[in-house]
């Protein structure tokens, strides 16, 4: 009998473990924002709304802060952990529908979707997000200076010959980025052509024939840090079975695809600089 | 029922066996060199280069899988039988996953890519399998095949814990590893393929070696045992043999499915029962079988311009109904 | 039973228990010579089949000695013990689709090289297996096709095939008509008399054992009850004690000796 008892108060004080109750809230500014995308917090953070954000994805790097709670993915939405951290407006850039239940629970939070897809995007995102956070002057400035840093780029490879582009990412199994991605554009805004979306649409997996097909003249990839020498080595010796020349750049920043408002600065002007290279004394004056 | 007019009398001698060999390792050189005429880039020598390294690839991936798939089928008894049972491929699995969810937030050394996880994530399981299979000196088939069966589930849910750190990024990585391709790259990394063919080609010549004691040990393990055969050993030595290939040839290509499993049988509907043909046979057969299979990719990807399948949809697509079909017409089915 | 130098698989005061405290056999000795045929026979849960167990290597007994000639049992390699004892089984099974003929010839295991590859004398050794057995005509026949005492009696080729000394049967006729029954015992019989094979077969069939046997060993609940000639051990009390029955001893045309029945 002591027994049975015993294990029922065990299972009981183990079931009241889960229950948290009220936890104090952590302290920051209105609106407390919960971001739902790597993007989106990325793109507070540059905009200095850093102190706002209570709640991120698995995916996030908010940088410098290890603090802030992960409230879920991308992949699933938990209501439970948003309603924790008490939130007043929720940023995402996926399906608004998938917050049905969280309307219902917390009705006060406002669930704000905002489209990243182009560069344009991310400007129009920046004037919404200073906006939304109750800052909407800075919104302007933002996004001016988004654009401007991209005609900055535009301007110092005009005329100049389109050599032909192509994006990877990774290099044992690479995706190569085509039409429909802001990689896209941003490979036009720094004077190339991307080869990719002559035949692809969005994201999509190419083989090292398919890729060799495209007559790349420069090959920029994306890779983790760790083998980012060995992508290199691996790339070099690729394009050494092509007839002409190519040149390999490997990139081990992961925010090159992520649409921030680095793209202007400092994505648009490195690209440039790998695509022309001619350019790139002018551009230090 | 007597057996289809295509097997070989009992009279396996070492001239069959040698012309076996040699007419097979033709077969398979030529068909190398066949394929290696099918892309979507023009021939050149860079380009024929990265092919033939490419169909290498697929023929020491295609018979580490079928002779691994044929050893456990003649050591369990079982025709259903295939080197995934053990959970090699889930274990890979939980490791090359590892590996993608540790590399967005630390900074993993060079070696600790995806075939060297996939070999240790593989190796790693089977240990745990025949550690919980092997009990006072015996190996029990059955409480191997549960061990196995419960293990991949575990592996699985493990995998579905890890993908909740995973970026989607990565996570389409591992979905695209998941589904089986053989290594267009190999040709970057010729020792991989290099410790890859010697890892197939000595298991392949032990288990060669077994061949007439797997003919035994169908008779039951005490027949098997009063005509010579050192059942326990022989046990232990197939578990690790078959472990080593199918952990290697997972790193190298990720988890082809149903190669391990039609292989061996459809070479047994052809030449009979007889392990000491088939385990040649076998590790040729499935060699022919994924090169073939991976150029069928590349002409898909000719003919309708959607990019390569990977290798593993091809292998279920077509050997599924080509299975059935040999079933139907040789009424092979039941006994091995 | 008295064990000479001449016996080529003794048992001297064999223990076996699968758990500590159990004994399954308890202190059993048995000796086999060429040119004889011992029966080993008692009532089910006897411990015959763990005794076979124990003769065969695959049991290890927890006391007691098994040699087989003139060396431990357990000293031998499996290779080196199937050139010696061979093993036919109670209910011939094979997994994989072998004709009688590859089975016999998987007998020739311990005989043959690292490839597996049968020579044309391994063969010709198979074939007379089978001529002595009877199954030269279904040699191209799948095991599941033959009938009951024709399988069985490729299993015996296939021991024969192994060229031992000593053969271990395992109630090789339990599961057969009394024609196939009488056809099994005669081929012992005759295994014993032409080919000097000390053959010892693990019988349920008391009489059948008698008629045919040397020596029987009559076993209950672990140890010997009675071990001899057949003459000697074939007595109501013995047998009573051994089957826990009462039992009557008719006398048979024929003068082949008493047909044993329980009461």
């Amino acid at each position: 009998m002591n027994d049975l008892v015993n294990k029922v108060v065990f299972l009981a004080l183990l079931m009241l473990s889960g229950c948290r109750g009220d936890l104090p809230r952590s302290e920051a500014p209105r609106p407390r924002t919960v971001s739902f995308s790597p993007a989106i917090t990325d793109i507070l953070f540059e905009m200095g709304f850093g102190d706002h954000v209570v709640g991120v994805t698995t995916y996030c790097r908010p940088p410098g802060r290890l603090d802030i709670p992960v409230v879920g993915s991308d992949l699933s939405v938990t209501t439970e952990p948003i309603l924790a951290v008490a939130p007043d407006v929720l940023i995402t850039q996926s399906n608004p529908k998938r917050f049905e239940s969280l309307r219902k629970l917390g009705p006060d939070i406002r669930v704000e979707y905002i489209r990243i897809e182009t560069l344009e995007d991310i400007a129009d995102a920046m004037a919404r997000i200073a906006t939304l956070l109750g800052a909407p002057e800075k919104g302007p400035i933002a996004r001016g200076a988004f654009l401007s840093g991209l005609d900055k780029v535009r301007r110092r490879v005009a005329g100049r010959p389109r050599p032909r582009v192509v994006f990877v990412m990774g290099h044992h199994d690479p995706s190569t980025a085509g039409r429909a991605t802001f990689i896209n554009e941003l490979i036009e805004v720094a004077g190339g052509v991307n080869a990719s979306a002559e035949k692809y649409e969005g994201w999509k997996k190419i083989g090292i024939e398919s890729l060799l097909k495209l007559a790349p003249d420069v090959i920029v990839c994306e890779s983790e840090t760790s083998v980012a020498d060995e992508a290199r080595r691996y790339w070099v010796e690729l394009v050494a079975a092509s007839p002409h020349k190519v040149r390999v750049h490997v990139v081990t920043d992961r925010r090159w695809t992520i649409p921030t408002g680095r793209m202007a600065d400092p994505f648009a002007p490195m690209l440039a600089g790998f695509i022309h290279p001619e350019t790139v004394r002018e551009a230090a004056k | 029922m007597t057996r289809a007019p295509m097997t070989l009398p009992h009279a396996v001698t070492g001239r069959k066996l040698l012309l076996w060999v040699v007419g097979l390792s033709l077969a398979v050189v030529g068909l190398g060199l066949l394929c290696s005429l099918v892309g979507q880039h023009r021939l050149t020598v860079g380009i024929w280069r990265i092919r033939l390294y490419r169909g290498a690839a697929a023929a020491v991936v295609g018979a580490a899988l079928a002779v691994a798939g044929l050893a456990l089928q003649a050591l369990l008894r079982n025709p259903l039988a295939e080197p995934y049972i053990l959970g090699i491929s889930s274990g890979s699995g939980v490791g090359v996953l590892c590996g993608l969810a540790l590399a967005a937030h630390l900074d993993l050394p060079s070696w600790a890519t995806t075939p060297t996880l996939a070999m240790v994530g593989g190796l790693a399981t089977s240990v745990v399998v025949y550690a919980i299979s092997h009990r006072r000196g015996r190996m029990d088939p059955y409480v191997l095949l549960l061990a196995g069966v419960m293990i991949n589930v575990f592996n699985g849910a493990l995998i579905l814990v890890i993908l909740q750190f995973t970026q989607p990024t990565e996570m389409i990585h591992f979905i695209g590893w998941g589904m089986g391709k053989v290594p267009e790259w190999i040709w970057s990394a010729p020792i991989l393929l290099i410790v890859g063919a010697a890892i197939v080609l000595g298991a392949w010549g032990i288990l060669l070696a077994r061949g007439a004691a797997f003919n035994a040990l169908g008779l039951g393990d005490e027949v098997a045992s009063s005509t010579g055969v050192s059942v326990h050993s022989l046990r232990i030595w197939t578990f690790v043999l078959v472990s080593l290939m199918t952990a290697m040839a997972v790193s190298l290509a990720g988890p082809i499915g149903f190669l391990g499993l039609i292989v061996p049988h459809v070479c047994r509907m052809l030449i009979g029962p007889d392990h000491r043909l088939l385990v040649i046979v076998s590790g040729f057969g499935g060699a022919v079988f994924l090169m073939t299979a991976d150029t069928l990719c590349r002409l898909i990807d000719i003919w309708t311009g959607m990019g390569e399948l990977p290798v593993g949809v091809i292998t279920a697509m077509t050997g599924g109904p080509f299975f059935i079909y040999l079933l139907r017409t040789r009424r092979g089915g039941g006994a091995l | 039973m008295n064990q000479s130098p001449g016996h080529v698989l003794t048992a001297s005061k064999v223990k076996f228990a699968y758990r500590p405290g159990q004994n399954v056999l308890d202190g059993v000795d048995l000796a086999a010579a060429a040119g004889r045929l011992v029966c080993v026979l008692g009532a089910n849960g006897s411990g015959k089949t763990t005794l076979l167990g124990c003769l065969l290597g695959r049991l290890r007994p927890s006391g007691g000695r098994i040699e087989l000639d003139g060396r431990a049992i357990d000293s031998y390699l499996p290779r080196s013990r199937a050139r010696l004892m061979a093993y036919v089984p109670q209910q011939p099974a094979v997994a994989f689709a072998f004709t009688a003929a590859e089975i016999v010839l998987t007998g020739r295991l311990s005989h043959i090289g690292i490839l597996g590859l049968t020579s044309s004398r391994d063969r010709e050794i198979g074939r007379a297996a089978m001529e002595m057995t009877g199954t030269l005509d279904f040699a191209d026949r799948m095991l599941d096709e033959l009938s009951g005492g024709e399988a069985q009696c490729v299993m015996i080729a296939r021991a024969l095939a192994q060229q031992p000394s000593v053969l271990l049967l395992d109630e090789p006729t339990s599961h057969l008509d009394i024609a196939n029954q009488l056809k099994i015992y005669r081929m012992m019989r005759r295994l014993a008399d032409d080919w000097a094979m000390a053959v010892v077969c693990v019988s349920h069939d008391i009489n059948l054992a008698s008629r045919f046997a040397d020596e029987l060993v009559l076993m209950r609940r672990g140890r010997v009850v009675a071990g001899g000639a057949v003459a000697q051990v074939i007595d109501r009390e013995i047998l009573a004690e051994t089957y826990g029955v009462q039992i009557d001893l008719i006398e048979a045309p024929g003068g082949s000796g008493p047909i044993v029945q329980a009461r």
